[in-house]
């Protein structure tokens, strides 16, 4: 199959969408720059016309809340928020407006919108840049949000979160923009709420979230030399999440990693690990793990950057921790 | 609040304040996008004049040529604050000319009024020049919240309510337009008595449906 990269495969999913149905536009900001998604939206504008590719000033509750509106109105607007950092002035369209909507009227009524936020991290860009404040929208009932780790499921989920009749929240990580792989060049969805297996193992678990499912494979990988063979599953829908396919595979190994990019206090990982604990406890052989980022801000230095954000290594050792070996001990 | 009549074009009424400004903006969007002559309006008091997304929402309307009209019914109060406690200056009717939005100010009580600036903004929302902003002042019979007028729970305003009770809407429109408001008032207010019966033979529903809804299928 043709191969694409993440941020290539998240463009043709908005070229397919725009093409297919006259209902979908965009708005948000940087969305006529030439480097501002990053390349995931680049001449939209041009082959769709500004009308339905809006770039828009500094004024995300607004926009947000228009882009709420205009799908209450019959569209399938696309807001676009180049930074998850941005969407935090546009809380009262998302949680008050969007996410409250069908259960207000009844389900007389929804939002088919999809909010797309980029998580934008690294590069010293420090504490308001460089936020995964995913687990603050997993928190809020009739929000979805879903986090692609692989081009197939970039381009699945956002033509799967545009035909939704819910709010959806997109996020993506710039981080993962130059992961290659299959993309099917027709429109596809991948089903929201489905979590995928991407190596198979009897040992230990590895719930891997966005950068953090690619970061498992890795971690996979060094693990399987030294003897520890681990199962990865990439969650790719927070909200709703596999719980079916994550518990199977608890019982089955008995020793669960859950490796997420947000923070630990209160994040994703604590929800899965609480769910893991309590649904799975008698066939658990230790406990659930959690890698996170540590509960502070993203420091702006990039000596400290290497710190803060984890890497393979600290799910190799959380997995050795879960199988009872000493950390730092030769396999 | 929780009202919506999707075929008399209200899509739905929402407690947030200013929180529907933008989403009418939205509408407005969805109109020009698709060609047709409709007309968002976003009826809000004027305490959402002192939220934030108000003035985004200008700008956003102004700047894409929205056809959308901001309908702020000026009723002098914020719950139990006053105009002055909340601003410097009586000039709400302002509030869009710094985006470029024409303000008017109308008596809210005078249905004649009302209709003109309404009839204006239409014309020029129809015509692509953009979005209008309108200032109705009137006057809030009821309290903040409930059916009383507030001077039960102690708010007792500034002592304006006698007089504006005076100065009734209906009871001037209806002379405006030379009804018998003895004979139609009265044909009315069966209709409102029979739909409050209605709604109270009616049932409460009954428990154990949480969750429905909360997502649409």
């Amino acid at each position: 199959m043709r191969e694409l990269n993440y941020v290539q495969a998240i463009h043709e999913a908005h070229r397919q969408a725009m093409a297919a149905d006259r209902r979908v536009f965009l708005i948000g900001q940087g969305l006529w720059s030439p480097w501002y998604a990053g390349g995931s939206l680049e001449n939209l504008d041009r082959e769709f016309g500004r009308n339905r590719v809006l770039d828009s000033p500094v004024s995300e509750n607004a926009v947000t809340g228009m882009a709420v509106g205009a799908a209450l109105a019959g569209m399938r607007p696309i807001v676009f928020h180049p930074r998850l950092d941005f969407l935090l002035l546009a809380m009262d369209p998302v949680i008050n407006q969007a996410a409250n909507w069908s259960y207000l009227f009844a389900g007389q009524s929804s939002v088919p919108l999809v909010i797309r936020a980029v998580i934008n991290r690294g590069g010293e860009q420090g504490a308001q840049h460089s936020q995964a404040l995913h687990a603050m929208f997993m928190h809020v009932p009739g929000l979805k949000t879903v986090m692609p780790a692989t081009p197939a499921d970039a381009k699945g989920l956002l033509l799967a979160a545009i035909e939704d009749p819910n709010p959806v929240l997109y996020i993506d990580d710039r981080w993962l923009y130059s992961e290659t792989g299959p993309v099917p060049e027709e429109i596809y969805r991948i089903p929201i709420g489905e979590a995928a297996v991407r190596r198979v193992g009897r040992d230990v678990t590895i719930v891997g979230i966005s950068w953090m499912a690619a970061q498992a494979l890795e971690a996979a990988d060094v693990l399987a030399t030294q003897g520890i063979d681990a199962e990865v599953i990439d969650l790719r829908s927070l909200k709703p999440w596999d719980q079916v396919r994550v518990l199977d595979s608890a019982r089955k190994t008995g020793r669960v990693i859950v490796a997420d990019p947000g923070w630990r206090t209160a994040g994703a990982a604590a929800e899965i690990a609480a769910t893991v604990a309590a649904e799975a406890f008698h066939d658990l052989h230790a406990p659930v793990e959690r890698v996170t980022l540590p509960d502070a801000p993203a420091p702006s230095s990039r000596v400290e950057e290497q710190a803060y954000y984890p890497r393979p290594s600290a799910i190799v050792e959380a997995a050795w921790r879960a199988l009872g070996r000493r950390v730092g001990a030769a396999a | 609040m929780h009202l919506m009549a999707p075929e008399q074009g209200i899509p739905g009424t929402v407690p947030i304040v200013a929180g529907t400004i933008p989403l009418a903006a939205g509408a407005a969007l969805a109109y020009k996008l698709r060609g047709e002559t409709c007309v968002a309006v976003a009826f809000f008091g004027d305490g959402a004049l002192e939220e934030g997304s108000v003035h985004e929402t200008l700008n956003l309307a102004a700047l894409y040529k929205l056809p959308m009209i901001f309908v702020c019914e000026n009723n002098l109060y914020s719950s139990h604050l006053h105009w002055s406690e909340r601003r410097v200056a009586d000039n709400l009717d302002q509030a869009g000319a710094f985006h470029s939005v024409p303000g008017a100010r109308v008596d809210g009580n005078a249905i004649e009024e009302v209709y003109e600036a309404t009839r204006q903004a239409v014309a020029r929302a129809r015509l692509g020049a953009g979005p209008s902003f309108i200032e109705c002042r009137t006057f809030r019979w009821r309290g903040h919240v409930g059916a009383s007028s507030d001077e039960d729970v102690g708010v007792h305003r500034r002592g304006e309510l006698a007089e504006w009770l005076e100065y009734d809407p209906i009871r001037r429109a209806a002379e405006k337009l030379a009804m018998d408001l003895a004979a139609d008032g009265a044909e009315i207010d069966r209709e409102i008595e029979r739909a409050l019966a209605a709604a109270r033979r009616g049932s409460l529903p009954e428990a154990g449906r949480i969750g429905e809804h909360v997502c649409a299928s």
